[in-house]
């Protein structure tokens, strides 16, 4: 176990660490823990090892819904993690020659909307970003679990990632 | 939107008077129980789970089809009534049949360990 905070990487290496660019499974103590890196918005720091985007699930337990965006908080017992989700073609243009496409994302985006309700278990992935000096995720995926189990299987990974990758040390070239 | 606080998950016998998750009051917690009865009228639910036994206030969930006999997830506030007794006020409820409880409680020990070492680390 680490006494202090590691340092983190030169940013040149970041891109050699598989943790920058897939979706970290935490679980949301562990998530609220990260470390937004200053003046790099969207770039958070955990045990030294940089990461953009995560995976969590959890219930349920606040919706508030506008007409673009959909803001709702998820807990699984250890903390509560506010979530975003953007409708972000709300307004279309007719005349838009992608129009069709903007549709479809649109169509795609409410249905997801639909699935946020209050005590579903829901699981999304999205990205981290800082609102009101608090740390959300912004949705960009979401899927609704009906398996009760899942929960279960989900925090023993969230255990087990932990342990056997993300608190350890990046590979590397310069040291490995 | 206003912090809410997470619902802790605590079994019903870790519930008794002098247990830590009672000592502050309207402590958010989730239970997790078999339904036992369910009074109409006053939206009291009893769950119960290996022995120990809890009332829940479901006047609060609408969508909430109640069964007896079916698992309950319920995430609330716990109060105590002028009889002392401990009531808990769910915001959020969920049917959970199907949950393998064996491996629910392994996990959560697990988990709570987990959690112990990564927060002091």
């Amino acid at each position: 176990m680490l006494a202090s905070e590691p340092v983190m990487k030169p940013v040149r290496e970041w891109g050699l660490d598989p943790m920058y660019f897939s979706h970290v499974r935490l679980l949301a103590f562990d998530l609220l823990a990260v470390r937004p890196l200053p003046h790099m918005p969207g770039r958070f720091g955990r045990r030294g090892r940089p990461l953009r985007k995560v995976e969590m699930l959890g219930v349920v337990v606040s919706t508030d819904q506008k007409e673009r965006y959909i803001r709702f908080t998820l807990d699984d017992g250890t903390a509560c993690v506010p979530c975003v989700l953007w409708m972000n073609h709300s307004r279309l243009q007719v005349t838009n020659p992608k129009r069709l496409e903007l549709e479809l994302q649109n169509e795609l985006t409410m249905s997801l909307m639909r699935q946020v309700k209050l005590g579903q278990l829901l699981r999304v992935q999205g990205r981290l970003t800082v609102f009101n000096n608090q740390i959300q995720i912004t949705v960009s995926s979401l899927q609704g679990e009906r398996d009760p189990n899942a929960e279960v299987l989900h925090w023993m990974e969230c255990m087990r990632l932990a342990s056997h990758c993300y608190d350890l040390k990046p590979p590397s070239q310069s040291n490995g | 939107m206003t912090t809410l606080k997470p619902g802790i998950i605590v079994h019903l016998d870790e519930l008794h008077a002098s247990s830590p998750f009672a000592a502050t009051p309207s402590q958010s917690l989730r239970v997790l129980g078999q339904l036992n009865s369910y009074d109409v009228e006053t939206g009291i639910a009893l769950i119960t789970e290996a022995g120990a036994s809890l009332k829940v206030d479901t006047q609060l969930l609408h969508d909430v089809a109640l069964r007896q006999g079916s698992l309950y997830q319920f995430i609330g506030e716990l109060n105590f009534t002028a009889s002392n007794e401990m009531v808990l006020q769910a915001r959020v409820g969920r049917n959970v049949d199907g949950l393998d409880l064996k491996l629910y409680d392994k996990a959560l020990q697990l988990r709570r360990q987990f959690e112990k070492e990564h927060v002091h680390a």
